[in-house]
């Protein structure tokens, strides 16, 4: 009896496998029934597309880690977006300095965020959402009144082909994936991010600054955003104030399906990738067999739940373990 | 035993997931690949909503007027740029024949529209354009400066050609809008025994706005003789604050609208008359051009389509579908 319980501890201890096993079983799945799914050049557009979503994923495991949350990343990356298209189409910027400001406005969102969490102790939730609203206002004004989309000007012709074209948002966010896990499994930063995800009082008192890595993980977040957000602008060959908008949801959801526990202390960014990635093959499975969008968002919805209460289910199992079986 | 429980809910959301997909499937009735049979796939801004319902009614007759697969298809939430191109690229992987998009941003379809015409499948636009791309036709819902001419033409009519007359729009920024406030403000030209009231109106698309605009238009000007809406709440709108001045009738108002909202005001002759489309019927004519154009048969100007009326082909392959014209005569023929 006692044998058979901790095999079932040990499997459910690992945090990224339920999300693996939901990618691999909806690939199977959709492998087997829905027509051309196996078609390479789709399977890489889809992947392209989903790009920007898994770069918002892994900054919001480093805040979900951390015991926080960012609703304003979709907003940011509008924002972004929108930044650049009014570089480039009306100064004689060029692509790179205006890149660098819309990533740089990014990280200004995310460092604001930061700061309003870690020094004025406001709630992230609250925070973030009044962010969420600003920062796609702010949009709508720069880009101007009656304006919605601003054509890519020539000289972000290499952004369009290499976004559109190429593999490259994907190299990308998997770049910035390899270097979100080595943060959180090696560095000192990591474990500060979980140590105050896990216990935040216990955390300040051996003396973290837990102020300022707050505000990293915001900023950081940010400039994730803004990252994503010049690759959108490309994908999409246009400015347009709807950027991003809802991608919270997903990338939050990514987040939680991949096993970092909404409530902090745990985090896994190999989780959060397979998690867009599951988010990924559903969409296109369910586009190929001709199944609506409303049900996708409600299979989504159920898999978030579902997730969720994984999560606790593992908590308790752990904390069993560790009192010795006592329990709840 | 909170573990144990916990884990048999996770087992019935799960079982729960799976059931609904399959519901999903079954309900939506799994469409495979297409082949054999020619399969045509608008892809809307969003679906659910009325509009797009009324637009997928039009794809369905459609199907069964061509004999062809007319599928609807659409991101489930509003302003989805990035869901709309994915579920164009879907339509390419399953390699159908052709795709036609209403386009969320015109600009961010334009890679996603080349690459479906460099792999064989034709593309078109209906309801909004996406002029700077491959697209072969657009089919336009209407001339949106036309449609402002008409309204001032409708109104000159019935106000025997003189008098001030009120413009009430939506919001500011909205460009059919505007276009159709441009419309408007020619045809006033054609009659020089007609003026306009200012300022325009904006009601924002609130129809409380609309009545409360109207109502202030007509304290400050004591002889106007008409409104012209240019957005659907202006023309109920107007109505009731003509009502509760008790100038219905007097005051005579014809406007963009939709025949449901304003039944008993047209009935009653506060509401002179109503110009629009019926966006099933220009998914249906669309569905049909893109059939003729795939059997190689391309739109001409002027021709007579059963029940729509002339389509007007103009410049950069834009087909215009002739709007309706609703008065108090014809207003139980619509259902919408």
């Amino acid at each position: 009896m006692k044998r058979r319980r901790s095999l079932i501890e040990k499997l459910v201890g690992v945090r990224e496998l339920p999300v693996i096993v939901l990618f691999a079983g909806l690939f199977i799945y959709f492998a087997l029934k829905a027509p051309n799914f196996m078609e390479l050049q789709g399977l890489l557009d889809d992947a392209r597309q989903y790009a920007p979503y898994a770069i918002l994923a892994v900054g919001l495991t480093l805040i979900i880690g951390s015991g926080g949350i960012d609703i304003s990343v979709g907003s940011v990356l509008g924002f972004s977006t929108v930044l650049l298209g009014v570089i480039l189409s009306r100064t004689g910027s060029g692509l790179a300095l205006a890149a660098l400001l819309a990533i740089g406005a990014g990280t200004a969102f995310g460092a604001f965020n930061g700061y309003a969490v870690a020094y004025l102790k406001l709630q992230p939730v609250v925070v973030t959402l009044s962010t969420m609203a600003a920062a796609r206002g702010l949009a709508y004004v720069i880009a101007g009144t009656g304006i919605s989309s601003i054509a890519l000007p020539d000289k972000a012709g290499w952004l369009q082909e290499a976004t559109n074209s190429t593999s490259a948002p994907v190299l990308l966010a998997i770049a910035i994936a390899v270097a979100g896990a080595l943060v959180m499994s090696q560095s000192a930063l990591g474990r500060k991010i979980l140590a105050i995800g896990g216990n935040e009082a216990a955390t300040r008192f051996s003396g973290v600054d837990v102020q300022r890595v707050k505000l990293a993980v915001y900023a950081i977040t940010g400039a994730l955003s803004g990252i994503a957000g010049v690759i959108t602008a490309g994908m999409f060959n246009s400015a347009t104030t709807d950027a991003g908008l809802g991608y919270e949801f997903e990338a939050i959801t990514a987040v939680l399906i991949g096993g970092t526990s909404i409530t902090g202390g745990e985090a896994t960014v190999v989780g959060s990738v397979f998690g867009v990635m599951a988010a990924a093959v559903l969409s296109r499975g369910f586009g190929l067999m001709g199944i609506s969008e409303h049900w996708r968002m409600m299979f989504l919805g159920l898999i978030l739940i579902t997730s969720v209460l994984l999560d606790r289910v593992r908590k308790y199992a752990a904390r069993r373990s560790a009192v010795g079986g006592a329990g709840l | 035993m909170m573990s144990r429980r916990l884990a048999i809910v996770c087992a019935v959301l799960l079982a729960l997931a799976i059931a609904l997909a399959g519901c999903g499937k079954s309900a939506e009735k799994s469409a495979s690949a297409p082949k054999g049979k020619r399969t045509i796939v608008f892809v809307f801004k969003l679906v659910g909503i009325p509009y797009s319902n009324a637009c997928e009614r039009g794809a369905q007759q459609a199907a069964k007027d061509l004999g062809v697969n007319v599928e609807f298809t659409g991101p489930a939430k509003g302003g989805d740029v990035a869901g709309q191109i994915r579920i164009i690229e879907n339509q390419i992987s399953r390699g159908v024949d052709a795709i036609v998009i209403s386009p969320n941003d015109p600009n961010s379809v334009k890679p996603v529209i080349e690459k479906a015409m460099k792999r064989g499948i034709k593309v078109f636009t209906w309801d909004s354009d996406a002029p700077d791309t491959k697209r072969i036709f657009y089919v336009a819902a209407a001339d949106d400066v036309g449609i402002g001419t008409d309204i001032v033409d409708k109104l000159a009519k019935d106000c025997g050609g003189k008098g001030k007359i009120g413009v009430m729009s939506g919001g500011q920024g909205a460009l059919n809008l505007n276009l159709h406030v441009d419309g408007v403000m020619k045809g006033l030209k054609k009659y020089p025994g007609m003026s306009l009231a200012k300022p325009i109106i904006y009601n924002n698309d609130q129809p409380q706005q609309a009545q409360s605009g109207v109502a202030g238009l007509l304290q400050a000007n004591p002889d106007l003789v008409g409104i012209a809406c240019v957005n659907s709440p202006g023309p109920p709108g107007a109505a009731r604050a003509l009502v509760a001045a008790g100038k219905s009738g007097k005051v005579k108002i014809w406007g963009l609208s939709m025949p449901s909202e304003n039944k008993q005001y047209l009935k009653d002759g506060t509401v002179n008359g109503l110009i629009l489309w019926d966006p099933a019927k220009l998914t249906w004519v669309t569905a049909k051009l893109v059939n003729d154009y795939l059997d190689g048969k391309q739109p001409v100007d002027g021709m007579d389509v059963k029940d729509v009326g002339k389509l007007k082909v103009g410049k950069n392959g834009v087909v215009i579908m002739p709007g309706v014209v609703i008065t108090k005569d014809n207003v139980d023929q619509f259902n919408f």
